[in-house]
């Protein structure tokens, strides 16, 4: 195959279309619609069109790269009523004989796809990562002594919207996409475009959200450059801030629809696509924590989407939706009034409190599994498992105004809401029932993958149980928008998500690569994440309970103590992750050569060659058993002779 | 995880997989996500109804929106819908000449109401910009439209599907499939025709 044929349609065509697109829509607006000239300080560009030129500027660059990647072929063909492309059309498509560059295509194969996942993943994680490391340089002393007030904004809001797609991109991405087809015993996932589709997405809306903080700059209209509003976007705010608001609306907006789509396929998958003998109450719990995922993102994103579509609306065509304020108040401004500020604060929350519990429901899954293998014992109390997750995601979606407790909005229903969230509480307590007496008793092999598990369980404990506290409203009064609160969520997401995220790396890393990671590296890394992780927020409590506010540059020299330790801390934390990301490249490259099943797992993943093979199966399995027979005598090659054997009864 | 291979049930390929209901089950949850947009655009509607208790929900002055033209546009959608269920109804019953009428029907009405649509939104009596009604109902025929023109896609797809007479009664999963969608911009519609009248705008 010719390098033109391999490159054309690819993400380098992709991306050319993009720039072309984003310059066309962008121009016109400005150049022709807004006739300015050249000179970017035109105030016909500046004063009326500079935020529609960005907007059209975005839109036509997603339908460039879509383009460009080749996205809508099919679509094309299908309306026009082609022929359907036969089987060795579709193994093409998924990047049959295409070497390396099937890494760099709308490629089909769930397996290219979950590896695409995972090194976009891995980058915006740096990226959020860098955004933290220079949050906690500034907090480092008192007095806005390293960024002017504005930029450190900017940084703050940054860094929280990239961590959240970041994290909500690891369950539908490099695992969802690499893993679950495998463990459910499929050939690919239910719609093999779609998935691509997802990928695409998800990298367009990184290209867009790498806009923000330069959109705006030399602007004497806006309020500098960036977006200074908290990862929150309140409508209230972003219709104030600067023109970065945009990018960020359209960056989130976009990979929405990116995790939105990867739902609907996990679903379709689990529920279509099952080998036979998979009943629901065979799958892994990977599986159901994904399923649980998939529906709150199924069902929750729409509604900070449309959260975001007014937010826009109200920016760039003068629309009032989050405007209360009476015509004389804003006379000359475009807005008439009749919005609502408590309308943003309802669309944000019904996302955003479900969407804590999507970060985290696949963790649940992935430590459950990783706690059975490594305790080498069933898991206990698999149904009471099911009814956990399931509960979680239930009850996630009544408990959003709780972020609402100091707004004034509806205070007779602060009691059904603490009730709720406190009571959401009983499900996850099962869950850990589950993982500790999994854990109980057992043969313990101490992997680094195991040391995460651990992590988990700690981490997840003190984010969950300050939480309740935050549930509480006399408590939410006192402590609402301070560093208590950042610390709760940060040890809910970071130590919940976060490390359920790196040790499932860790173990599913053989499968996906081929090769093992270095396991001395593994642990340096490990113990510096933890040392740092709870050194930062740990202190972040202290001063949380001093009083210390969130989202401020400046703060009272009463906190520097506590601040100095986090920062510290912090930067313990930063570098054992980059010699994390070191660890997955240097093993990537240079580790030692992975068996097919070196953990001794039963799931269905291990049971396959590494590397696995296009379609996966050389025929679909029957599967006669659960994922946890650790008590049954096989013993697959290459197991540590701690293995395979059961565990001890419980209790 | 025991697993047994070659024996009863097993293939060498996906033929176990049964390739409709997947359609339908994707093409049901893809509706669901839709309807959850359209149910926070709507819990929009009615909170900014709720707490507007002065001027600003339609400010005085301003020409109240045309019901005959709503209730025109509301009534074309209502009819491809039907059309698209008497092609379904066909398809089941192996009359092909009816399935490419049903369905060249409920593709020229779904075109002639997209374009009437672009057209009453660029002639309505207010802007987006004349407060909370005015913003929220801009903002659902917007949505209303992009459903048009999305499936537009479908429209002329499965048209041209249809008039090929690659539709039959034991194959027309692409009927089946579409028709949720089909049905769902059909009830959003009335849902978007109906909510200014049962939570009224300026002519209450």
């Amino acid at each position: 195959m010719s390098w033109t044929r391999k490159l054309v349609p690819s993400y380098f065509s992709g991306a050319v279309l993009a720039a072309i697109g984003f310059i066309v829509g962008s121009q016109y607006v400005w150049r022709v619609i807004g006739g300015a000239n050249w000179d970017f300080n035109d105030p016909g560009l500046i004063g009326n069109f500079l935020e529609q030129g960005f907007l059209a500027g975005f839109v036509l660059m997603t339908f460039g790269w879509l383009i460009g990647i080749g996205a809508f072929k099919y679509p094309l063909s299908w309306m026009l009523g082609l022929k359907d492309p036969d089987h060795n059309e579709e193994l093409r498509l998924a990047g049959k004989g295409d070497g390396i560059i099937r890494y760099f295509r709308f490629t089909t194969d769930h397996k290219v796809v979950g590896i695409q996942y995972l090194v976009v993943t891995m980058i915006m994680l740096a990226f959020g990562g860098l955004g933290a490391m220079l949050i906690r340089t500034e907090l480092m002393f008192p007095g806005a002594w390293a960024f002017p007030k504005e930029t450190y904004n900017t940084i703050v809001t940054m860094h929280g919207m990239l961590m959240i797609l970041t994290v909500i991109s690891f369950f539908v991405g490099p695992f969802g996409n690499f893993v679950i087809p495998i463990m459910i015993g499929a050939r690919d996932m239910a719609f093999p475009r779609l998935n691509a589709l997802s990928i695409a997405f998800l990298i367009i809306a990184m290209a867009v959200y790498a806009f923000i903080p330069f959109m705006g700059i030399g602007d004497p209209i806006t309020t500098g450059a960036g977006v200074q509003t908290g990862w929150t976007v309140y409508g209230t705010l972003a219709d104030q801030t600067g023109i970065g608001v945009d990018a960020l609306a359209m960056a989130v907006i976009l990979a929405g629809i990116s995790s939105q789509m990867g739902a609907v396929n996990l679903i379709t998958t689990v529920i279509a696509m099952r080998a036979p003998g998979m009943s629901y109450t065979r799958m892994p719990m990977t599986v159901w924590g994904s399923i649980g995922a998939s529906i709150l993102a199924a069902l929750g994103t729409a509604s900070l989407t449309v959260d975001l579509v007014m937010i826009i609306s109200d920016r760039v065509f003068r629309t009032s939706f989050f405007f209360a304020a009476t015509a004389g108040d804003y006379a000359g401004s475009g807005y008439v009034g009749g919005g609502s500020a408590w309308l943003t604060q309802n669309l944000f929350w019904f996302f955003g409190h479900p969407e804590v519990y999507l970060l985290v429901l696949p963790a649940f899954g992935f430590v459950m599994d990783m706690a059975s293998v490594f305790s080498r014992k069933p898991l206990f109390g698999y149904k009471t498992a099911i009814l956990g997750l399931m509960g979680v995601v239930v009850l996630s979606f009544l408990v959003w105004m709780h972020h609402e407790f100091v707004s004034g909005f509806l205070p007779e229903l602060r009691g059904f809401y603490m009730a709720s969230t406190e009571l959401i509480s009983v499900p996850t307590g099962l869950i850990f029932l589950v993982l500790l007496g999994t854990m109980w008793r057992g043969r313990i092999w101490m992997t680094v993958t195991m040391g995460f598990v651990f992590a988990f369980t700690w981490s997840f404990l003190i984010g969950g149980i300050t939480g309740i506290y935050l549930s509480d409203v006399p408590a939410d009064v006192q402590l609402h928008g301070g560093m208590f609160v950042t610390a709760h969520f940060h040890y809910t997401i970071v130590g919940g998500a976060l490390m359920g995220f790196l040790g499932a790396v860790y173990y599913w890393f053989p499968k996906m690569t081929g090769r093992m990671m270095d396991e001395k590296i593994g642990w340096i890394s490990f113990w510096g994440i933890q040392i740092g992780f709870n050194g930062t927020f740990l202190a972040m409590f202290y001063v949380g309970l001093q009083g210390m506010p969130r989202r401020v540059a400046d703060y009272s020299p009463l906190f520097a103590g506590g601040n100095l330790v986090a920062s510290i801390s912090a930067f313990v934390l930063g570098a054992s992750v980059i010699l994390y990301f070191y660890n997955v490249i240097y093993s990537w490259k240079a580790g030692p050569i992975a068996e097919a099943n070196p953990w001794g797992a039963k799931t269905l993943e291990w049971t396959t060659p590494t590397p696995v093979p296009l379609e996966n199966f050389g025929e679909i399995p029957v599967v006669t058993s659960g994922p946890y027979n650790y008590a049954e005598p096989a013993t697959p090659s290459g197991v540590p002779a701690r293995g395979v054997e059961a565990g001890p009864a419980i209790g | 995880m025991e697993i047994s291979l070659g024996g009863q049930g097993a293939s060498s390929h996906a033929s176990h997989i049964d390739e409709e209901g997947k359609v339908r089950v994707g093409m049901l949850f893809y509706v669901v996500v839709d309807i959850m947009f359209a149910l926070f655009l709507v819990s929009a509607y009615v909170f900014l109804r709720g707490v507007n208790v002065n001027n600003l929900w339609f400010p005085d002055g301003t020409q109240n929106i045309d019901l005959t033209q709503t209730t025109f546009l509301t009534g074309l959608m209502v009819a491809s819908g039907l059309c698209f269920v008497l092609a379904h109804w066909a398809v089941r019953q192996g009359i092909g000449g009816l399935v490419k009428l049903g369905i060249t029907l409920a593709a020229i009405l779904w075109i002639v109401t997209l374009i009437l649509n672009v057209q009453y939104m660029g002639h309505l009596p207010f802007t987006q910009s004349g407060g909370g009604f005015a913003s929220m109902y801009v903002l659902f025929t917007a949505y209303h439209i992009y459903h048009l023109l999305l499936g537009l896609m479908f429209v002329i797809g499965i048209t041209i599907r249809a008039l090929q007479g690659r539709y039959t009664r034991e194959r027309h999963m692409g009927i089946t499939t579409i028709g949720y969608y089909w049905y769902w911009v059909v009830v959003f519609g009335i849902v978007g025709y109906l909510l200014p009248i049962i939570l009224p705008g300026p002519m209450h």
